[in-house]
């Protein structure tokens, strides 16, 4: 029996794919933090659904917050986009 | 562009054909049963008679049953961010001089409510760990988000101006893994197991629940954590010439 706790986790999941994909091809690398911290988000989802709020409070302060935050330290401190585009 | 999402469609229809398929040959069936492990905790976290007295099964594995795993996370965790300081010159690198000035008064607004906000459910999280949801750790870096967002807005100087010195931030997280060192240690001088709990600290204050020993580790987890996140943001956004100042004073050019 499908319910709607099954159709929400499949569409976080699937959702959580298309963030992670767009986070790698990304060349922008402050727009793939931010995808970084959509995959985080749909995960939070998949969390909740899972019953798992001692996981989830944990999870997104951890990796919507503080990870993203570190990681836009880093790119600040380097060339913000990815790969040869003759910026050198 | 289109390649990249050509390759997308196929990585989603791989994903949904390989959940079909495995859904339907029944390859991987979840649980239908509680463990009997998982059966234990949920009769005695907080009734029966190995109980810790919370409600909250998962803080009560955390910090009770599996008490003594936890304290050496934390002291992982604490080893982590020494590391991640020591990284940084501890020399106290106070932007001197230079005045940054933030962002309009509309954002700083904002972020003054926002973090108000911030800090309060994070002290709900942490303070609330053994009844509801929640913990020292959760409530910690929930709390350093706070920083996180002032930081940017007000730029470091302010904060440093207005007394959140890296330095203090360490000495508090220093004070408060003490503390967590102390709260397992007490017991034994009583002659009881490390990291006892109901057998030495009271279940009830006041007639307000608080779950022996949880709340306490759960307060100065919550302080340890929220301060060393903090202190990290603080030497991470400290200026870049600073640190070049610091370094052409120990080379000697």
């Amino acid at each position: 029996m499908i319910t709607l706790i099954h159709l929400l986790l499949s569409f976080a999941s699937l959702l959580a794919i298309v963030f992670v994909y767009l986070a790698i091809t990304e060349k922008d690398l402050i727009k793939a933090i931010v995808f970084s911290a959509g995959q985080s988000i749909s995960y939070t989802i998949i969390l909740q659904l899972f019953a798992a709020p001692d996981v989830l409070l944990a999870y997104i302060a951890v990796s919507v917050g503080i990870y993203s935050a570190l990681l836009v330290y880093v790119v600040s401190k380097t060339e913000r986009f990815d790969g040869g585009g003759g910026s050198e | 562009m289109s390649k990249r999402f050509a390759v997308l469609v196929i990585i989603l229809a791989l994903t949904v054909a390989s959940a079909l398929v495995l859904s339907y040959t029944e390859f991987a069936k979840p649980a239908k049963e509680l463990k009997p492990i998982g059966l234990f905790y949920i009769e005695n976290s907080y009734f029966g008679n190995l109980t810790a007295k919370s409600p909250e099964a998962v803080t009560a594995i955390v910090w009770d049953y599996r008490g003594l795993d936890t304290i050496y996370e934390s002291a992982v965790f604490f080893l982590a961010i020494v590391g991640g300081l020591s990284i940084f010159r501890l020399e106290p690198p106070q932007p001197a001089g230079k005045e940054a000035k933030g962002l309009t008064r509309i954002s700083r607004t904002g972020t003054k409510i926002i973090a108000l906000l911030i800090i309060s459910v994070s002290a709900s999280i942490a303070l609330h760990g053994h009844l509801t949801p929640g913990g020292g750790f959760q409530g910690g870096s929930t709390l350093a988000v706070a920083p996180l967002l002032l930081i940017p807005v007000f730029s470091v100087t302010r904060l440093v101006s207005a007394g959140i010195t890296s330095k203090r931030l360490v000495i508090a997280r220093s004070a408060a893994m003490t503390c967590i060192g102390l709260t397992a240690l007490l017991p034994v001088l009583k002659g009881l197991e490390l990291t006892s709990n109901l057998s030495f600290y009271p279940a009830e204050i006041g007639g307000e629940l608080i779950s022996g020993s949880l709340f306490f580790y759960n307060i100065f987890e919550y302080l340890a954590v929220g301060s060393g996140f903090t202190a990290v943001f603080l030497y991470l956004s400290t200026f870049e010439e600073t640190y070049r100042r610091e370094i052409e004073k120990e080379v000697g050019t």
